[in-house]
């Protein structure tokens, strides 16, 4: 899975592999073999461009077919072939259908199976289902991931959708203004990103600069002016940086790792917590977002928490508290290339309390 | 309102415009002429000179024009802004002009050979053809450009991944993708042709049953005066000119539901 914000050069990498792109300088190794030089016909990777591109002077059951029918298919396999694929994925009582006529989810299982019919050693995907409603892109997931294993293939997604990556991608990579910032396990990315850019992307909307006060073997203590506090977090495992005393840094804090606490046990020396005001609750459905601001500061620190309705621990608006967070949870990450962009505060469209 | 009504009211001037012109004819306008007109065998020569030079001249232009525009639509390569330049030439320099320059072309020695020994062209119905095809070949090309530049490249590098060669992708998908385009740019390509004059008088002459087109036959009966007979052939190649431009409408026009 490749991630990334729009215009980060998702697609032209995609391109580039497929073959329609000729890089300028560079191989493309796919095992052990330079796809260079080879023409796209030859490679025998599938492609699902983020339109799908389905053919609308053929049927669904042409389009199919269109494949096979290159790769020398015979016509008897080759329609049993298609009317076994399309019986897996729902969708053999389309196939003398026009695919202008067709659905958003029906147009998708078309696409995906005519690239998957004639076989393919790796199948790339543009953020195919970014057009489609929540519910039939969560369907499509479930799809992908069950033809993945079936058919035993590699499957190379991309998109900027966190939910959908790390629902999808085994594998994650992090791509930001054309070059790839982190790759690893998407829990490896959730919970360590090495970089403020990929943090943001990972949904660190809690991101504070500060200077190193003191840096151990294991453990790294922030002063951090923004919030008014000094705090303490584990020095992450395989960063290149050097987190030496006085070097500018910055804090990241998940939204739900932020814990809230019962005021009245405050004990000033406690690690990694701030007093504070709650000043806005947003309702999230199952979960709310407080926006909490210590004192002495004027930064603003996000606050995910789940509460069931009318649960009476429920914090309001204007109340004084206590927030804390382990030092497992902090991130120390370098400061950004290019300076430091401030994250607004969540502000949703409605339901605001 | 008042810009409705204003833009609605330039459109009607358009129609008001033709319409008039075309009515003004029926002053002229003589049924024993277009008796006579009709079943002559100068007049039958010249409708069947106009729909046959017109036709080749078209199908070649468009066959020539149909790889030229998918190249410039597709590729980039040396040349390619003068080539798209030169489509307008035909316009720019005068029917007339192009015709002269043709009649110069085979006047010259590379010219003169070809006459000699090739096809003859000056004063011929194959001048015609080719006058035509000269004249026609950079608007079919811009046409059908037109039209591909509207195919995303996309359809063809997804059918390159299921396996289809750069060729069997344009024949397969971009070709039918782009059919109601290119047979509406060749209706209007053919209907240029058939308008042709200063070219092809220019290069093939006005010999009555050999070299006379339609608009040729038109200039000839107005340069002695023969004004009824003007009319009847004028009213002919409206005739054949407004069912061309209704059955490229036709074509043109997506189908309901599509």
């Amino acid at each position: 899975m490749i991630m990334g914000p729009n215009g980060a050069g998702k697609t032209l990498l995609l391109e580039t592999l497929a073959g329609f792109r000729r890089p300028r300088e560079g191989e493309i190794l796919f095992d052990g073999e330079n796809l260079l030089d080879m023409p796209v016909e030859l490679r025998h990777i599938g492609f699902l461009p983020q339109d799908l591109a389905l053919f609308p002077h053929l049927t669904v059951e042409g389009n199919i077919l269109y494949g096979l029918r290159r790769r020398g298919w015979e016509d008897r396999e080759a329609r049993l072939r298609v009317s076994e694929l399309c019986e897996a994925v729902g969708i053999a009582n389309l196939l003398k259908r026009q695919t202008t006529t067709l659905s958003g989810g029906e147009k998708q299982r078309v696409a995906l199976v005519r690239a998957l019919a004639p076989g393919c050693r790796l199948l790339l995907l543009d953020e195919p289902f970014s057009a489609l409603d929540r519910s039939t892109r969560r369907e499509m997931w479930f799809l992908v991931k069950e033809l993945q294993e079936s058919l035993a293939m590699t499957v190379l997604m991309v998109t900027h959708d966190m939910e959908e990556a790390l629902f999808l991608g085994d594998t994650m990579s992090v791509m930001i203004d054309g070059s790839i910032r982190q790759t690893g396990a998407r829990r490896e990315l959730f919970e360590n990103p090495n970089s403020v850019e990929v943090a943001q992307l990972m949904g660190i909307r809690n991101l504070f600069r500060g200077r190193v006060s003191r840096a151990e073997k294991r453990e790294i203590h922030v002063r951090c002016q923004e919030l008014n506090g000094t705090f303490v977090g584990v020095r992450p495992l395989h960063s290149t940086v050097e987190f030496v005393q006085g070097a500018p840094v910055t804090l990241g804090i998940r939204a739900e790792e932020v814990a809230i606490l019962d005021e009245e046990n405050l004990n000033p020396d406690t690690e990694n917590a701030l007093s504070g005001t709650v000043i806005s609750i947003f309702e999230k459905g199952t979960s709310r977002i407080l926006l909490f601001e210590p004192s002495g500061s004027r930064s603003q620190i996000e606050i995910e928490e789940r509460v069931g309705r009318n649960d009476p621990r429920a914090i309001e608006a204007g109340r004084r508290v206590t927030v804390q967070w382990r030092r497992e949870s902090l991130l120390v990450l370098p400061e950004p290339r290019g300076g430091f962009v401030a994250f607004p505060p969540f502000v949703p469209s409605r339901g605001r309390d | 309102m008042i810009h409705r009504r204003l833009f609605i009211s330039c459109a009607l001037c358009v129609l008001l415009l033709y319409a008039s012109l075309i009515l003004s004819l029926l002053y002229f306008f003589r049924l024993p002429v277009l008796e006579q007109s009709l079943f002559s065998a100068r007049t039958l020569f010249s409708i069947r000179l106009s729909l046959t030079a017109a036709t080749a001249a078209a199908l070649l232009s468009v066959a020539v024009g149909i790889p030229a525009a998918y190249a410039l639509s597709r590729y980039d390569f040396p040349g390619k802004r003068w080539v798209d330049t030169m489509l307008e030439f035909p316009l720019v320099v005068s029917p007339a002009a192009l015709g002269a320059i043709l009649l110069i072309f085979f006047h010259n020695p590379l010219g003169s050979w070809v006459q000699k020994t090739g096809v003859s062209f000056v004063f011929t119905s194959y001048g015609i053809v080719l006058a035509q095809f000269v004249s026609t070949l950079g608007v079919a090309t811009r046409l059908v450009k037109s039209v591909m530049d509207e195919i995303p490249e996309r359809y063809e590098w997804v059918a390159r991944s299921l396996g289809a060669s750069p060729t069997m992708a344009f024949v397969t998908v971009t070709m039918p993708m782009s059919k109601k385009g290119i047979i509406a740019a060749s209706i209007l390509t053919w209907a240029k042709a058939v308008g042709e004059f200063g070219a092809s008088i220019t290069l093939g002459g006005s010999m009555a049953m050999r070299t006379e087109t339609l608009p040729i036959a038109i200039f000839m009966r107005l340069s002695t005066a023969d004004i009824e007979g003007s009319v009847v052939l004028i009213l002919i190649l409206i005739m054949v000119g407004l069912l061309v431009l209704w059955a490229a409408r036709i074509f043109g026009r997506e189908k309901p539901g599509a």
